[in-house]
């Protein structure tokens, strides 16, 4: 007889309360659904009871502040009016810090944490995005009553970035008044010291303060000192030139750059150059030098005319005259100072011969050792490009008034944003805080790493 | 010697039997006259209370005539001799008894019962072993439709002793003979089946019958157990009782073991509620309370869907928590007695002279409620056969038809709002006109189509409502204790409009049309309320109709798809075995649910095992408190009065109603006044979560898969059938 | 739940919904600052957003737990599920700008793609188990009671030897599971009519020996042990193999009762697949629950330490 298989005789296989029933399936179901929560709510628990906040950390700190890793509480303090949240706030900041004001006629003082994003693992914090800048310089306000000369949109650099402020002068000019003609010394093949044929380049010239290697066409003789006075001016270190050593060119020295090309002979009956000295102290050493040759050549104050070559119809030469050592002096001195101040000196400074003043003047040099006094600049970060990458005119400059500082499109070139450029955000080479109104603050944090370590209870520096 | 006949007896004869000289009053036969001198002919026709007919031919006699003489017929005469043992008699005697015995099924019922087939007894003394005629080529019928006598007409030898027995001497008129030839028979009125004639049982055929054609039916294997306290009811004792009178006292002494007699103490459980028996109850002395102890509430287990922390803690709900919005007032519940209890409070009062448990011992139902003894009562509890005999026995008829009637006509006609109207005259006209009628399983009460007659009330059983159509039959209805049926007839053209079939033992109060158009013509409320129930069951009839369609198909029918009106369908593409429809269900429920995930395929879905709805309700067949019912004919719902007894579940043929046990407080029966728990069982099934718009089952599950879905419609497409 | 056309709604919504916060992302993102970031007032937008349909998605398991209160039908819920679950993946993304961030946020990011890959996964099983089980497994049952079923089939094997042997007797009895606690649907289990099987076989003891042997070393321990490897009846092909080889040792009168062995020996090996699929297909929610509800508690300490700190 063949097996039934009718509803009836199926259905009443069936418990009708197996679905009340545990079967695996369902007791796995819910011990994992008690467990995991209660595992998670544990582990909070746990950390909460041991006041590790680790977990809630949303990112790794940087690098500066890596050790206040275990030290939440250090930067997230309850302020006194915030009922629920504990947020890093200036306070927290400035118990270390000093985040000197950008400027006196600034609108509002954004907080620190809004450009100094924290928990983004080991970046620099310092790295703050254009919108922290833009936020203000974007469109700029002053305080009232105040303005500011600075343009009223900057909210980047690729995009609008003003182009050098010496550059949006009416007539934008070197004002230096050294006269230099880049063009002439950069030919090739100029005539050099002893009679050789050289070629410049630019380091031989231009070159950073603690370069040591020897000036090629500096000068071989001990040369008098120069006067401080006329000693190159020094440049200051601070936020922009923390390292002058390296960040700025110097200012070529005459000494350094100039002397094995440009003689300073006044006289054929001497070898002897001019010092590179104020006038006074060239028109001494002349002097001195003469009268110390007159003295020692006293022949040469009789004035013999040379042997009469002119023909016959001209006026006879003078007739030989005796002249004293003073007045020879004095004449010789004359010619070598016509030759100095009117062709030798001249070719490269301004030199303004008032009448009625017995020695020239000469103009201050005016050398702009730094262009960009609200920017950071490092040549020694960029020593792998050639200088005429950078300062292509400087080849074809043949006026010293041109002005030879790059514009911002060749930065531009480079610092641009994505992936092949280097960094263009405005931090690169701005500040925000005016380091030069710092004030000193004195931490009291102590790291708990060191706890088990630091035995005495005072905190280190004091 | 003329003693033996009495002095009234006449003028004497003498004649000569077997050589000895006797005499004998004229009018005697030669039988009687041998018989009264000592002398014995064999018989087989012959009963000494009826009138001989000398059919059988046994008694044959040599008289002095050409011919042998039948001795039970043949008057003495003045100087016959009589040879009663002569060659030529036993010679005709043996060659009768061979014929006889040819088509004889030996050994017959009664020769195995009891050994005393007088056939049987007179071949075996005649010497005959066996017969050399072949046996009659066709079989005749065994009838087994009586519930108290075995006819076999394989056995019967057309003594005629029957016929005699019911027309002369019990004067009921049921045998007759029937046929000629070969073909000649006994037939009970038109030759209906003896269980569906007229007889009455009272036992007078078989008692008289000689061969095993006519033998008292024993219950299969039963004789009622006697209890502590009983006493195998006496004939004579029976007897005595008014219900009894004209029942044949050897009827009643064989079947001694089916009736004892029962005392019971005040306060004695004589049967409870649910349980299944045998037997009905005549209370004799004494009153018993009869109730419905199952409170009146819905199944609700607690701990529903987290079977984790729960084992089955039951407790039941109270009816407002489980409201339907069409409330039919019930204002009765039928049990199987003579009265019916009233809902608000189902406590009913039995005295003597009633019966209970009718149902039970008919149709083997279980018990429709509990009975205790109120006083120290005296019943007498017996088996289907002896309650056939009481309940149709004249007397009883007499006494307690009265009573029926009354009951009938009281509680159900005038308990139904609709005939609540009709006056005390009215009723009091109605019960001296109204019949009750018996009728036995399968047989038909009216027929479609037939001129309508009469109106019915069902006083107990189940009635089938069906009406044919082109495809077949459809059920309409199961009707049962206390329903109507026939006004749509009587009401509109005058035509039955179905056919009704008794279901099983069913007794009905049948009011004639007559009295039927008295009623509804002196009581407009009550035509008024007929009338809709016409006119409702009308629509719900054309409704089924229309929707019925042409479909066949194999496997639909096969799971008896085409009887659902409304399937749940699992789509298992979809379905992914969640269980949230059963907890869906349970948690609508109370956490039982009525819905099993498990059952046959058809196509991609499965067809869960949850009620169908059926169009033809197997599950209300045979409810003894008719708690399952049907609403607005689709959904079918189970009452609270539901006693548990687990019939519907059976019933079911596909598994969809549920048997769930509850704990209630009882009286402790060992501790009386004391309360025990107890475990009872409640009926559920699915019930279509009327209150909602949608069943929970398929508004729970998440993937869409669960549909509950009429089956013609829905598998429309698949059957190619056009959706009517 | 499969996803068809009436999803439709919801997925043009989820579109709609995933471009606008695409677009949303796009502009703030190139805006900010420093970058996208979970504590500006966008990203908090996006994280609460982001929350709230997590939050929806794990309230399914709640709504489950009240199936029959009318909050909305399981389907809406599902799809509802669904899409904002997916869509709460791209969202918190956004909020946390593709950045795992620290310890916690990091464990969160992983819970949250966790999960909803799990639950795609669960979604692509639901569109092809089903199908699966529905071809491969027609005798199939309930899981939970596939072993209690095979209990019955047990009993019913042995009912069939003692037929075949006993030959009356009338078939098994019912089995007698009412004793315990469980409540059995209808009454007493009727898995067989009864008192039918009363079939005289007439075969001899030495006849119905292979039969019996067969059902002794081979049927009863693969009965008893369906799910282990080596028996031949737990290969249809070997089985049938095997049967057939038994039906030539016995006379054609008992091949009847072979063939009822031989089915039943056919739905033990179903509900083995039957058991395998149901896990398959189950399996996934080990995953994606407990980890959705682990996600749900960290986010909410997330959303309260990083609005405080």
């Amino acid at each position: 007889m063949p097996r039934v298989r009718t509803t009836k005789a199926l259905a009443q296989r069936i418990d009708l309360n197996y679905f009340k029933r545990q079967i695996p399936l369902r007791r796995w179901r819910f011990w994992l659904c008690l467990l995991l929560p209660l595992a998670s709510f544990l582990w909070i628990g746990w950390k909460l009871a041991a006041r590790d906040y680790r977990p809630y950390s949303s990112g790794p700190l940087s690098a500066g502040h890596v050790l206040l890793t275990r030290d939440c509480t250090t930067c997230h303090v309850a302020e006194k009016n915030a009922v629920f949240t504990e947020h890093a706030s200036d306070k927290a900041c400035k118990t270390c810090h000093d985040g000197p004001i950008h400027q006196t006629i600034q609108v509002r003082e954004p907080e620190c944490g809004s450009c100094h994003i924290e928990h983004r693992g080991a970046s620099r914090l310092i790295a703050t995005s254009n919108q922290s800048c833009a936020q203000c310089h974007a469109n700029l306000e002053t305080a009232p009553g105040s303005t500011t000369r600075y343009v009223k949109t900057i909210s980047a650099f690729n995009t609008d970035h003003p182009e050098m402020a010496i550059f949006r002068a009416t007539s934008p000019k070197d004002p230096v008044t050294i006269k230099v003609n880049h063009y002439v010394h950069m030919k090739k093949n100029l005539l050099g010291p002893n009679g050789q044929k050289v070629d410049l380049e630019c380091k031989d010239c231009h070159r950073q303060p603690a370069s040591r290697e020897a000036w090629k066409y500096g000068s071989t003789e001990a040369m008098p000192v120069s006067t401080p006075a006329a000693s190159a001016p020094a440049i200051k270190a601070d936020l922009y030139a923390p390292d002058p050593s390296r960040a700025l060119m110097t200012m070529p020295k005459f000494t350094e750059a100039c002397s094995a090309c440009h003689l300073l002979q006044f006289d054929k009956r001497f070898a002897e150059q001019v010092p590179h000295d104020k006038p006074e102290v060239v028109r001494a050493f002349v002097v001195k030098k003469l009268e110390a040759y007159i003295a020692a050549h006293p022949a040469e104050l009789r004035e013999q005319p040379e042997e009469d070559r002119r023909l016959p119809s001209r006026p006879a030469p003078p007739a030989a005259r005796v002249v004293t050592p003073a007045q020879w002096v004095a004449e010789r001195t004359k010619e070598a100072e016509s030759l100095l101040w009117g062709k030798t000196c001249r070719q490269c400074h301004s030199i303004t011969i008032t009448e009625g003043q017995p020695l020239p003047k000469v103009a201050d040099a005016n050398y702009t050792l730094r262009w960009l006094p609200r920017a950071r600049f490092d040549h020694d970060a960029h020593r792998g490009f050639a200088c005429a990458s950078c300062h292509p005119n400087a080849l074809k400059s043949q006026d010293s008034a041109e002005l030879l500082l790059p514009k911002l499109a060749t930065c531009k070139d480079c610092h641009a944003p994505g992936p092949a450029h280097v960094e263009s955000r405005c931090f690169e080479c701005h500040a925000y805080h005016d380091w030069s109104k710092r004030k000193e603050v004195t931490p009291t944090y102590r790291p708990s790493v060191l706890h088990a370590q630091v035995s005495s209870p005072n905190p280190p520096g004091q | 010697m003329s003693t033996l006949f009495g002095t009234f007896l006449g003028p004497m004869v003498q004649l000569t039997i077997d050589g000895k000289e006797v005499a004998a009053p004229a009018s005697a036969t030669i039988f009687d006259a041998a018989r009264a001198h000592g002398i014995t002919i064999p018989t087989l026709c012959h009963m000494q209370n009826e009138t001989p007919v000398g059919v059988c031919r046994l008694c044959v006699v040599e008289a002095g005539g050409r011919v042998l003489s039948a001795s039970c017929v043949r008057q003495v005469e003045n100087g016959m001799k009589i040879l009663t043992n002569s060659d030529r008699v036993v010679a005709a005697r043996k060659t009768l008894l061979e014929m006889l015995m040819a088509d004889h099924p030996s050994p017959c019922a009664r020769e195995r019962h009891s050994g005393d087939c007088e056939l049987e007894m007179q071949a075996r003394n005649h010497g005959i072993t066996e017969s050399r005629y072949p046996k009659r080529y066709f079989t005749r019928p065994k009838d087994d439709s009586s519930l108290a006598i075995a006819v076999d007409h394989e056995a019967c030898i057309l003594c005629d002793r029957c016929i005699r027995a019911c027309n002369e001497i019990r004067q009921n008129l049921v045998l007759g003979r029937m046929g000629k030839g070969g073909g000649a028979g006994i037939a009970f009125d038109l030759n209906n089946p003896m269980g569906e004639s007229s007889c009455i049982s009272c036992g007078e055929c078989m008692v008289s019958c000689p061969t095993g054609a006519l033998t008292n039916k024993r219950i299969a294997g039963t004789e009622l157990p006697i209890p502590a306290g009983a006493v195998p009811a006496e004939p004579e004792d029976l007897l005595e009782l008014p219900v009894f009178k004209g029942v044949s006292g050897t009827f009643l002494e064989m079947n001694k073991g089916a009736i004892v007699k029962r005392v019971f103490n005040a306060g004695d459980v004589i049967c409870r509620e649910g349980e299944f028996g045998s037997t009905a109850f005549y209370i004799a002395e004494g009153k018993a309370a009869v109730s419905i102890s199952t409170p009146m509430a819905h199944v609700k287990t607690s701990g529903g869907a987290a079977g984790w922390f729960s084992r089955l803690t039951s407790s039941l709900t109270g009816r407002d928590s489980d409201v339907r919005d069409e409330e039919t007032s019930q204002t009765y519940i039928p049990i199987d007695a003579s009265v019916d209890l009233a809902y608000g409070n189902p406590v009913a009062e039995l005295g003597p002279g009633d019966l209970f448990g009718e149902m039970t011992c008919m149709s083997f139902y279980p018990r429709s409620a509990t009975v205790k003894a109120l006083t120290d009562c005296t019943m007498y509890e017996m088996l289907r056969n002896v309650l056939d005999i009481l309940l149709k026995n004249k007397s009883f008829r007499a006494r307690l038809g009265k009573e029926y009637k009354r009951r009938a006509l009281e509680t159900h006609l005038r308990g139904v709002p609709m005939f609540s109207e009709l006056s005390p005259d009215f009723v009091e006209r109605l019960m001296d006109n109204v019949k009750l009628i018996r009728l036995s399983p399968g047989q038909v009460i009216c027929k479609q189509g037939e001129p309508a007659d009469s109106f019915y009330l069902v006083r107990i059983g189940f009635v089938k409502v069906t009406e044919s159509f082109p495809g077949g039959e459809l059920v309409i209805a199961y009707l049962s204790r206390g329903d109507s049926f026939g006004e749509i007839g009587l009401l509109g053209a005058g035509a039955r409009t179905a056919t009704c079939i008794a279901l099983d033992h069913v007794e009905l109060c049948k009011i004639s049309a007559e009295d039927f158009n008295a009623m509804v013509n002196q009581f407009p409320g009550v035509r008024r309320g007929l009338q809709a129930l016409a006119d409702e069951r009308q629509r719900q009839n054309a409704e089924r109709m229309a929707a019925l369609g042409t479909i066949s198909l194999d496997s639909f029918l096969g799971q008896g798809l085409m009887e659902a009106q409304s399937l749940l369908v699992l789509d298992l593409v979809r379905c992914t075995r969640c269980d949230a429809c059963v907890r869906a269900c349970a948690d609508a429920h109370d956490g039982v649910t009525r819905l099993v995930r498990e059952g046959q395929r058809f196509d991609q879905f499965l067809v869960a095992t949850s009620c169908r709805h059926c169009k033809d309700p197997l599950c209300m067949v045979g409810c003894p408190v008719g708690s399952i019912r049907r609403r607005n004919s689709l959904e079918v719902i189970i009452e609270d009065w539901c006693i548990g007894c687990g019939l519907c579940a059976r019933n079911c043929p596909y598994g969809n109603i549920n048997l769930h046990p509850f704990e209630v407080m009882g009286d402790d029966p060992n501790n009386p006044g004391r309360r025990i728990a107890m475990v009872k069982q409640k009926a559920t099934s699915c019930d279509l979560c009327t209150e909602h718009a949608e069943p929970s089952c398929v508004y729970a599950c998440p993937h869409d898969a669960a549909h509950r879905v009429d089956p013609r419609k829905f598998f429309a497409e698949l059957l190619g059938t056009k959706v009517v | 739940m499969r996803i068809d056309e009436t999803h439709r709604v919801w997925l043009i919504a989820s579109i709609l919904i995933l471009g606008a916060a695409t677009a949303v992302y796009v502009i703030y993102a190139l805006a900010a600052p420093h970058g996208p970031s979970g504590g500006s007032t966008i990203g908090l937008v996006f994280g609460f957003t982001g929350f709230g349909f997590m939050i929806y998605a794990g309230l399914l398991g709640a709504r489950k737990k009240v199936p029959v209160m009318r909050l909305g039908r399981a389907q809406a819920w599902m799809r509802g599920h669904l899409w904002l679950g997916l869509l709460a993946l791209p969202l918190i993304l956004f909020h946390g700008g593709f950045h795992f961030g620290g310890p916690l946020t990091s464990i969160l990011l992983w819970l949250l793609i966790i999960t909803v890959l799990s639950g795609v996964f669960g979604a692509v099983l639901q569109h092809y188990l089903p199908t699966i089980m529905l071809e491969r497994v027609p005798m199939e049952t309930i899981y939970d009671e596939i072993d209690r079923v095979r209990e019955q089939l047990r009993t019913e094997a042995e009912g069939f030897i003692a037929e075949l042997s006993g030959g009356g007797g009338g078939g098994p009895e019912a089995v007698e599971v009412a004793a315990d606690d469980r409540l059995l649907a209808g009454g007493a289990s009727a898995m067989r009519p009864r008192g039918g099987g009363s079939i005289q076989y007439g075969l001899a003891e030495q006849e119905i020996e292979p039969v019996r042997s067969f059902f002794e070393t081979e049927m009863l321990p693969f009965l008893q042990a369906p799910d282990a490897k080596g028996s031949r009846l737990g290969d249809d092909t070997r089985a049938v193999a095997a049967f057939t080889k038994l039906r030539m040792l016995v006379p054609s009168v008992a091949h009847p009762v072979i063939a009822n062995l031989e089915n039943l020996c056919e739905e033990e090996r179903q509900l083995t697949r039957q058991a395998r699929l149901h896990k398959v297909l189950h399996t996934w929610l080990l995953l994606h629950i407990p980890l959705s509800l682990a996600l749900l508690l960290l986010s909410v300490f997330h959303a309260v330490i990083a609005l405080r700190y």
